[in-house]
């Protein structure tokens, strides 16, 4: 999870143009100001690619916060394996 | 084409769905259920409530609320015979300050105000009333038909302006009536008590007349989407959660649901009824296949003529589109669309680019309390096929042989982001009521597969990024906001010594 998390800084910064982001598992997209729906379909993209899977829209409807997503992305990588 | 249009008075259609479907589901928001009966008896409270404060104004405006008592406060206004005006809690409260001033109301209703509604409540002291409608009186179902006619006012609406200062319609019941004909009488769009109808929209954006007002005069049940910030997979969670069977969309919404078509299934979905932005050919192809029993149309206006004037059942035979965008279509029911050259002369032949007017019962009288906008928009015109007011749209169309419109471009900076119409031209304003900036340019710009706004300004001084990004929040509401704004010393030319724009856009995909 710890390396995910780092992985998904650098993603984040990329996305969002933020010099300096810390993921915490509470940050949501109300607490960074370029965070909308249309860098947030950028940064599922990259997510994707990165990882090399594939989102459900069931899955990603509910997400609340950064912790979520990564407990998300930790499942399908685990199932896949 | 133009008959003289019948008048319907939409609080008696109202009334006589609620009674018809007393025990149905009349509004699903925020995980709560109403039924009919049940917001019928808010209505009539609200009524009371408002009745015991002797508003003199036209209109009366709601503070706008995630919660079904600002649903019931749209009907309990106007069972008054009064207008609503729909005030939105996410724009800077200085720009709520300018309008609610412009709008001359004399009560705001709200349920549980928050901080903004204080500072509107300290500004505004002695001025305006306020009631809100958390008290509940549920003794009385009984209430009256309002007295209104053509002239009486249905709601107001801003829109962005050119000059910094936003531009107010007001819509009477005149305006109204003929949209109810076209679209909540029409048996192609066939609305009826069987029907689960989405409402994504947020009350200040005309499109939202669709579902508020006609989902209730036609016995539905309407879903309201979850405020969030990620709307598209919001409005993809109720369409499929709530079996939607007709929904009204911003194409921008399914574009950005585009990595998720393959997954999407939604065969209860009857039609799609899309406005406010550009439709893309290839966004309603992939929609029609998410869709397998659901009709896809397009539709067109601006809040000046309510809401829409012009609409297009997309079908697969018909050469539908104009550079990747499907056609805007033919004007609906007593509405009449004419292109003028430069020279304000009719445009009658096929395919030539002219200025889209448009003229009919649902044209606005014009901009409220705002002569000079009225005038520059508001045209008296005179051809062989018309003579009379015409509203300008700014948009530069070409029609067909069949006499189907297309758009081409706008004649103006307006832009639309989301569904939302902005003038760039306004972001510009603002930026340079701060004295260091010289010169300020707002772009739409591609960047990461989306469209943003970003803003060029030209200064001496470095670092004001931050400082004029501040002012602009406290000016503007979010959807208006540069995502990005860059300060240069000089700003780009070209070798005409105009600003060169594409050397400004590659400046802001590096």
């Amino acid at each position: 999870m710890e390396e995910i998390k780092n992985e998904l800084t650098e993603i984040f910064k990329r996305v969002f143009r933020k010099e300096n982001i810390e993921l915490k598992d509470e940050l949501n997209a109300n607490d960074i100001d370029t965070w909308t729906s249309m860098t947030n379909i950028v940064l599922l993209n990259e997510i994707e690619k990165k990882y090399e899977l594939e989102f459900h829209f069931l899955e990603v409807m509910d997400l609340n916060n950064v912790g979520e997503l990564i407990k998300l992305i930790d499942n399908k990588l685990n199932r896949n394996s | 084409m133009m008959n003289r249009p019948s008048f319907y008075n939409i609080f008696q259609l109202f009334l006589e769905s609620c009674k018809k479907h007393a025990k149905k589901l009349a509004i699903h928001i925020n995980e709560k259920d109403s039924s009919y009966e049940e917001f019928l008896l808010q209505v009539c409270s609200i009524n009371k409530s408002i009745k015991s404060v002797d508003s003199k104004s036209d209109f009366i405006g709601i503070y706008c609320e995630d919660s079904v008592k600002t649903y019931s406060s749209i009907w309990a206004i106007l069972s008054t015979g009064k207008g609503y005006f729909p005030i939105n809690k996410k724009w800077p409260t200085d720009r709520l300050i300018e309008v609610i001033e412009n709008s001359g109301i004399d009560l705001i209703v709200y349920e549980k105000g928050n901080e903004k509604l204080m500072e509107l409540k300290n500004h505004f002291e002695n001025k305006i009333n306020f009631i809100s409608t958390q008290s509940y009186d549920s003794s009385t179902t009984e209430i009256a038909i309002p007295v209104i006619d053509v002239n009486s006012y249905a709601y107001l609406l801003y829109t962005s302006g050119t000059s910094g200062t936003p531009k107010g319609v007001a819509i009477n019941h005149g305006n109204l009536s003929n949209l109810i004909s076209a679209h909540l009488l029409n048996k192609e769009y066939d609305l009826n008590s069987n029907d689960r109808i989405l409402q994504m929209f947020e009350l200040t954006f005309d499109f939202s007349v669709l579902p508020t007002l006609f989902s209730f005069c036609s016995g539905a049940q309407l879903f309201v989407v979850p405020e969030n910030k990620m709307t598209y997979l919001q409005v993809l969670k109720t369409l499929s959660i709530h079996k939607i069977t007709k929904a009204y969309l911003v194409p921008s919404v399914i574009h950005q649901l585009g990595t998720y078509y393959h997954q999407i299934h939604l065969p209860e979905l009857k039609w799609s009824f899309f406005c406010g932005e550009a439709l893309l050919n290839t966004d309603a192809e992939n929609w029609k296949k998410c869709t397998p029993k659901g009709m896809i149309i397009n539709s067109y206006g601006p809040t000046e003529a309510t809401v829409y004037v012009t609409e297009f059942f997309v079908h697969n035979h018909e050469s539908t589109q104009h550079k990747g965008i499907v056609a805007l279509g033919r004007s609906i029911n007593n509405m009449g669309t004419m292109l003028l050259n430069e020279k304000g002369e009719e445009i009658t032949e096929t395919d030539i680019e002219g200025e889209l007017y448009l003229f009919g019962p649902q044209v606005a009288n014009g901009y409220w309390k705002n002569e000079e906008r009225t005038k520059e928009c508001f045209r008296k015109i005179r051809t062989e096929n018309y003579t009379g007011t015409a509203y300008k749209t700014g948009d530069i169309c070409i029609k067909d042989k069949n006499d189907i419109l297309f758009f081409v471009r706008r004649s103006d900076q307006q832009i639309k982001l989301n569904g939302y119409r902005i003038e760039l031209n306004e972001i510009e304003f603002h930026a340079l009521q701060n004295h260091q900036v010289k010169r300020a340019i707002a772009l739409l710009i591609p960047i990461m597969e989306s469209s943003q706004i970003v803003l060029a300004i030209e200064s001496e001084k470095e670092n004001i990024e931050k400082e004029i990004l501040q002012y602009l929040q406290l000016k503007l509401p979010p959807y208006m906001l540069p995502q990005m704004i860059k300060v240069f010393k000089s700003l780009p030319l070209n070798e005409n010594g105009k600003v060169d724009n594409h050397e400004l856009i590659s400046s802001f995909k590096k």
